[in-house]
């Protein structure tokens, strides 16, 4: 691979029992095919920050460490991965995802050959369902949730002027890589494709996600996805609505099996549900009164039901 | 009076599908969570035994390490499968193994010897605890005991 073709951003809060799993994993092959990894850190120890220099010091000059303030709000981290990074592609990861490269990176390379916008992994079934899109609608409806998830996509260094993120930020706040993105595409000629297989390795240290941990999945799904849905260029216009409801029909997301698991994690309250009551209703196709009467239900034994029931 | 016993016998019928619902939840939900726990603790082994591997077949090696990070004495708790190939591995290298430890006493103890919990711990340059499930509970315990560092096995491995 060329100087500076690929990025790997990972940003990261006080996980640093997978970064060093990551590293184990993604370091050698990483140097072995020329690609950088850049660690956007906001913990409140220093623990990732030693294992990090360790490395690099170790002789793994492909390997960067950003530290940053651990209130500092994660889209700022993001930020620095999409703008002015200087890499001709940046791969955004999850905290939490271990990509599969030695798999992966023979069709990545084909496919940065071709000039993509995006590289997209898409983990429906795994059957390797290969799919081209020049059509920012086709892809809006195909691949909104699979986008949405950081780790399966690839995009090109240059989508976002720092200028351009500025624009989009109060349209989009947190969901500007993913809404901002498609405004991007929505303005050009697209070249994007996306392959249904897997592009991790399951990773034990993956934990919950703190917008979940901290029972702010109703407001991000109800509310900010589809403020962010409303907000895109009108070229989406006829889509948004059915757009607006892709995320919260997700497996692990609003259905009626996984309203235990909502409880127990304090996503569904009766405060939150009679609040965003009229989003409920108009986003999920799951009857508003098993959300109310999930959320009068005891934790412990919500607890009980979700080892059940739930599929998240 | 037949209908009065009948909603009664309805009602106690009731009281005891309920009872025995709840133990059944209860039931299921105890040996789903235990389940969940061996599941994890497999899929953890199987990391660690993945990164391994491949850490061996990139050419690097335990020893080396330990020595790179000043450690050429220690100790190792669990003996188990893990244990034993950790063990195994620096058989032959400058690292000395002074003693392990594990709470089932009837191990293989071929490697070094046996010292057990409620003994003084000697000075090693480390100590390396291969149940990595439980290396929180592990690390609390053994520090209440020794002033020697205590690594997971995992912070040797998926530093290699």
């Amino acid at each position: 691979m060329r100087e500076k073709q690929l990025m790997i951003g990972i940003p990261t809060k006080d996980h640093p029992r997978y970064i060093q799993f990551y590293l184990s994993k993604v370091l050698d092959v990483a140097r072995e095919y020329g690609i950088d990894l850049h660690i956007y850190d906001s913990s409140e120890t220093n623990l990732t920050e030693n294992i990090i220099y360790k490395r690099i010091e170790s002789g793994y000059s492909n390997l960067y460490y950003h530290r940053y303030d651990a209130g500092l709000a994660p889209e700022k981290k993001i930020k620095d991965i999409f703008v002015g990074s200087g890499y001709e592609y940046v791969w955004l990861c999850g905290d939490g995802v271990v990509l599969d490269l030695e798999n992966i990176l023979p069709f990545v390379i084909r496919e940065m050959k071709q000039n993509r916008d995006l590289i997209a992994f898409n983990c429906i079934d795994g059957k390797g369902r290969y799919t081209q899109y020049d059509d920012p609608i086709k892809l809006i409806l195909e691949q909104w949730v699979s986008i949405a998830l950081y780790g399966g996509t690839i995009y090109k260094g240059e989508l976002f002027s720092g200028q351009e993120w500025d624009r989009l930020f109060p349209l989009y706040t947190a969901n500007i890589p993913l809404a901002g993105t498609f405004d991007i595409l929505s303005r050009k000629t697209i070249n994007v494709v996306s392959v249904d297989t897997w592009f991790c390795v399951h990773s034990v240290y993956k934990e919950e996600s703190t917008w979940i941990t901290d029972g702010r999945l109703l407001q991000a799904v109800v509310d900010d996805m589809p403020a962010a849905v409303n907000n895109l260029p009108h070229r989406y216009d006829p889509v948004k609505k059915t757009v607006a409801k892709l995320f919260s029909s997700g497996r692990d997301m609003l259905l009626a099996p996984n309203i235990w698991w909502l409880r127990t994690t304090n996503n569904v309250t009766p405060q939150k549900v009679i609040k965003y009551r009229k989003q409920l209703r108009e986003i999920t196709d799951t009857n508003y009164l098993l959300f109310l009467g999930g959320s009068f239900v005891s934790k412990k034994i919500a607890k009980k039901l979700s080892n059940i029931f739930s599929y998240a | 009076m037949k209908k009065i016993l009948g909603y009664i016998s309805l009602g106690l019928w009731g009281l005891a599908c309920t009872y025995y619902l709840i133990k059944v939840v209860n039931a299921a939900d105890k040996k789903i969570d235990a389940k969940e726990a061996e599941i994890r603790k497999f899929k953890l082994y199987y990391n660690l035994c993945s990164c391994w591997v491949g850490a061996k077949q990139r050419g690097k090696s335990v020893a080396e390490y330990l020595q790179h990070e000043n450690i050429n004495t220690i100790a190792v708790y669990g003996m188990g499968d893990i244990g034993i190939r950790f063990c195994k591995e620096l058989r032959g290298t400058t690292i000395n193994i002074k003693y392990v430890m594990d709470q089932n006493m009837t191990l293989d103890t071929t490697f070094a010897p046996r010292i057990s919990l409620s003994e003084e711990l000697p000075k090693v340059d480390a100590i390396i605890v291969t149940p990595i499930n439980v290396f929180p509970q592990i690390r609390n315990m053994l520090s209440a005991k020794t002033d020697c560092t205590i690594l997971s096995i995992e912070d040797i491995i998926f530093g290699l």
